[in-house]
């Protein structure tokens, strides 16, 4: 093996850089854009749990926030390049905290009675179910 | 004792300079598509398949094959050893480019 000198080692060097440059450059924002809508639609839903008004108010709300989270599965599905960063393992964190707190949240606040209108169950709920989508996305962001 | 010369750390496999290439592409990304890494190293498909075949004997590199719609495509990823190795051969790079070094 031929040993880099300090001038080819630097070289060597610049050239990773620039390699990691165009995979950023080329790297679809399709992970973080995902969580993005997940995160909003998930909190629009959980807030529009207290105004709904009625059986059919809420099951409207629950098809509007599927077809928001099909619709964002589709464009992520549909937006990958063919260089892909940002489904890291802290992609599957940030959509295994958000199932837990979706799931808790739903099944607790449709079960336990007096709290499928009162928003102080609904609001800080809207935040937590939002904040892990929006914290990956931040971290998944093609950079 | 004198500190061992940062040229013992580094990789002969990655080493090689079309080896060099795909590993620091694969290093930025989580996967990449086999004509993304062979356009941007610029090599032809024989040569980074070859390329590729002995980092995945290496341990280095993992091949799945999938398809956008119904063409077939090869995506490329590094795995955790060659992530591993890949970090460390920089490290050592680094370390010979920040320099000096005794050539012993």
């Amino acid at each position: 093996m031929t040993v880099p000198t300090p001038e080819s080692a630097a070289a060597l060097l610049a050239e990773a850089d620039a390699a990691g440059a165009r995979v950023r450059r080329e790297s679809s924002p399709a992970a973080s854009t995902f969580l993005v809508t997940l995160g909003c639609a998930s909190a629009g839903f959980f807030l529009a749990q207290p105004v709904a008004d009625g059986e059919r108010a809420v099951g409207a709300t629950a098809v509007v926030y599927a077809l928001a989270v099909l619709g964002a599965a589709a464009a992520l599905v549909a937006g990958r390049g063919s260089v892909r960063a940002g489904f890291s393992q802290r992609f599957g964190t940030a959509m295994g905290a958000w199932g837990a707190v979706l799931a808790v949240g739903l099944a607790v606040g449709t079960t336990v009675p007096g709290l499928a209108h009162d928003w102080a169950w609904w609001a800080p709920l809207a935040l937590a179910v939002a904040a892990p989508c929006l914290a990956g996305a931040w971290r998944e962001r093609p950079r | 004792m004198t500190e061992a010369h940062p040229r013992h750390a580094l990789d002969e496999v990655i080493h090689a300079p079309v080896r060099f290439s795909v590993m620091a592409t694969l290093a930025a990304a989580e996967e990449a598509e086999f004509g993304f890494v062979r356009d941007g190293v610029q090599v032809s498909d024989s040569v980074l398949s070859k390329t590729v075949a002995t980092l995945e004997r290496a341990g280095y590199v993992e091949v799945r094959k999938g398809y956008v719609g119904k063409r077939p495509r090869t995506w490329l990823r590094l795995s955790a050893a060659g992530r591993d190795a890949f970090r460390a051969h920089v490290t050592a790079l680094r370390a010979i480019a920040d320099g000096p070094v005794s050539a012993g």
